[in-house]
């Protein structure tokens, strides 16, 4: 269950680095803040700027401002039908429409996404760095899915029965790379109650992009997830409701959208990596309601909120919605005082989820 | 329950085997493909049965979950139940062991006879 993706901070985690980076001797001290940088994380390289005094805040994005701003370096191929993500490069940044349904929706969504990132919180990039964003499109024979493979946004073509055209949905893209972000930063497990908040993470964002995209307030957007991909023979809205997890479709084909909104109704399953995508419900409507709570446009206030828990070095790979609430507690009343409406917000909105932010116990930090 | 067993001819009872692909960015749970050895020809069985003997499943059991990189990815759920008790095997796409593609190409495919 431990490091899959990561290398040596899976196996010594931040927190004993950070010891040794502190209470070690010379020797031990230079391999601790040395050894991290054969992780592609970046929120290692925090844990260290936190160590070395420096503030966590500041982010490359922003120190770029007034030199250039960055842009995107979009690079669509075309799997063609097979399973080869390597496929030939239809279209690179910079380039016309190809007349591609696919490819273009793909160019355009991960532009849209990449926007997102940097004009609502500086970020540039799934790394903060300016990697570029790898489309890859007509994967797989009628593939009714989209997934990040560690590098990559690969989407289906759908099956024409159930699910459709994998680009039709910005939300998709947007969740897709926002998995990309995630692993960048926290890396949180795939598995269990930490891949469920990673999949959370990902509907908060792609939900973001969509609402940025369309000018949505938190009051007027439909909190949907994939509202285009169902084809017309499914009785369904989208495939997840933000705003009311367990609600977004029931089809006699597929069932009943089987998202839980409360603690209570967690679902304890070996599928889907432990149900990820099913108590992802839990989080989402707790983002939900804690933005439109907070009101107005719920990339500002509410997403930057979560955006900071997600880049706090205290969120673990292994830390569950817990650790995550009470990091977005902290990060609520950093960012507007502890005793501000924003900070009761979010504390209230985990608690009608049935998951506490009080200060932790060290058990309640991790997930199991 | 097993009217149409040939089990006379065999020494193996029957293998139920039932394959459902889980998780995506979807999240359906999408049944793939079923099949009891005893409801089919004694040659088809038998040939079930080798490749499950032949796939190890004890030991890949034991490996469940096998999980895969990134995120989205589909998950494939085998369940195999036999006289040597019921074995749930959970595998990333990405990372199905070659020794078990016959046989979930077959759930899938449902192709009878095939040049396993």
């Amino acid at each position: 269950m431990h490091c899959r993706r990561h290398g040596l901070h899976c196996v010594l985690p931040p927190i004993i680095l950070e010891n040794i980076a502190r209470k070690g001797d010379d020797e031990q001290r230079e391999w601790a803040t040395r050894a991290p940088s054969r992780d592609s994380s970046i929120r290692l390289a925090r844990v260290q700027n936190a160590l070395a005094g420096v503030a966590a805040a500041p982010q490359r994005a922003d120190a770029l401002v007034g030199v250039a701003s960055p842009r995107p370096a979009r690079v669509i191929s075309d799997a063609q039908g097979t399973e080869n993500v390597r496929g030939p490069i239809v279209r690179r940044e910079g380039e016309a429409p190809t007349g591609d349904e696919a490819t273009d929706e793909a160019y355009d969504g991960l532009g849209d996404t990449f926007d997102f990132w940097l004009e609502a919180y500086g970020r540039n990039s799934i790394d903060d760095a300016g990697m570029p964003l790898r489309g890859v499109v007509h994967f797989g024979e009628q593939y009714p899915n989209a997934f990040w493979d560690g590098q990559r946004m690969v989407f289906g073509d759908g099956d024409g029965q159930v699910l459709g055209m994998m680009t039709g949905s910005l939300d998709v893209i947007g969740h897709e790379l926002g998995h990309g972000v995630t692993e960048a930063e926290a890396g949180l497990e795939y598995f269990g109650q930490s891949g469920a908040m990673n999949e959370s993470l990902s509907d908060v964002w792609g939900s973001l992009v969509k609402q940025r995209k369309l000018g949505q307030d938190a009051a007027s957007a439909d909190w949907l997830i994939g509202s285009e991909v169902w084809t017309p023979n499914i009785d369904g809205d989208a495939l997840r409701s933000l705003k009311a997890p367990g609600t977004a479709y029931d089809d006699p084909l597929v069932g009943k959208d089987p998202q839980p909104a409360h603690m209570d109704a967690y679902v304890e399953t070996i599928r889907d990596n432990g149900g990820v995508h099913i108590n992802s419900g839990i989080p989402n409507h707790a983002f939900y309601l804690a933005a439109t709570a907070i009101g107005g446009n719920a990339w500002e206030m509410t997403g930057r909120i979560w955006y900071e828990a997600l880049r706090d070095p205290a969120l673990r790979p292994d830390s569950g919605f817990a650790a995550f609430a009470r990091l977005a507690v902290v990060a609520a009343e950093r960012l507007q005082g502890q005793r501000s409406r924003e900070a009761a917000a979010v504390r209230d909105a985990w608690e009608n989820v049935g998951v506490p932010t009080e200060q932790p116990s060290l058990q309640s930090l991790t997930a199991h | 329950m097993s009217a149409s067993r040939r089990s006379s001819h065999r020494c193996n009872p029957s293998l139920r085997i039932e394959l459902t692909r889980s998780g995506g960015y979807a999240g359906l749970a999408t049944k793939l493909g079923e099949l009891d050895t005893a409801e089919l020809p004694e040659n088809e069985a038998r040939d079930i049965e080798e490749l499950v003997q032949s796939a190890g499943v004890p030991a890949l059991a034991k490996a469940s979950p096998m999980q895969g990189k990134g995120a989205d990815r589909f998950q494939y759920d085998l369940t195999i139940e036999g006289p040597e008790g019921r074995h749930e095997l959970a595998m990333s796409e990405d990372r199905i062991p070659d020794e078990l593609r016959p046989l979930i190409d077959r759930l899938k495919g449902g192709r009878p006879g095939s040049d396993a």
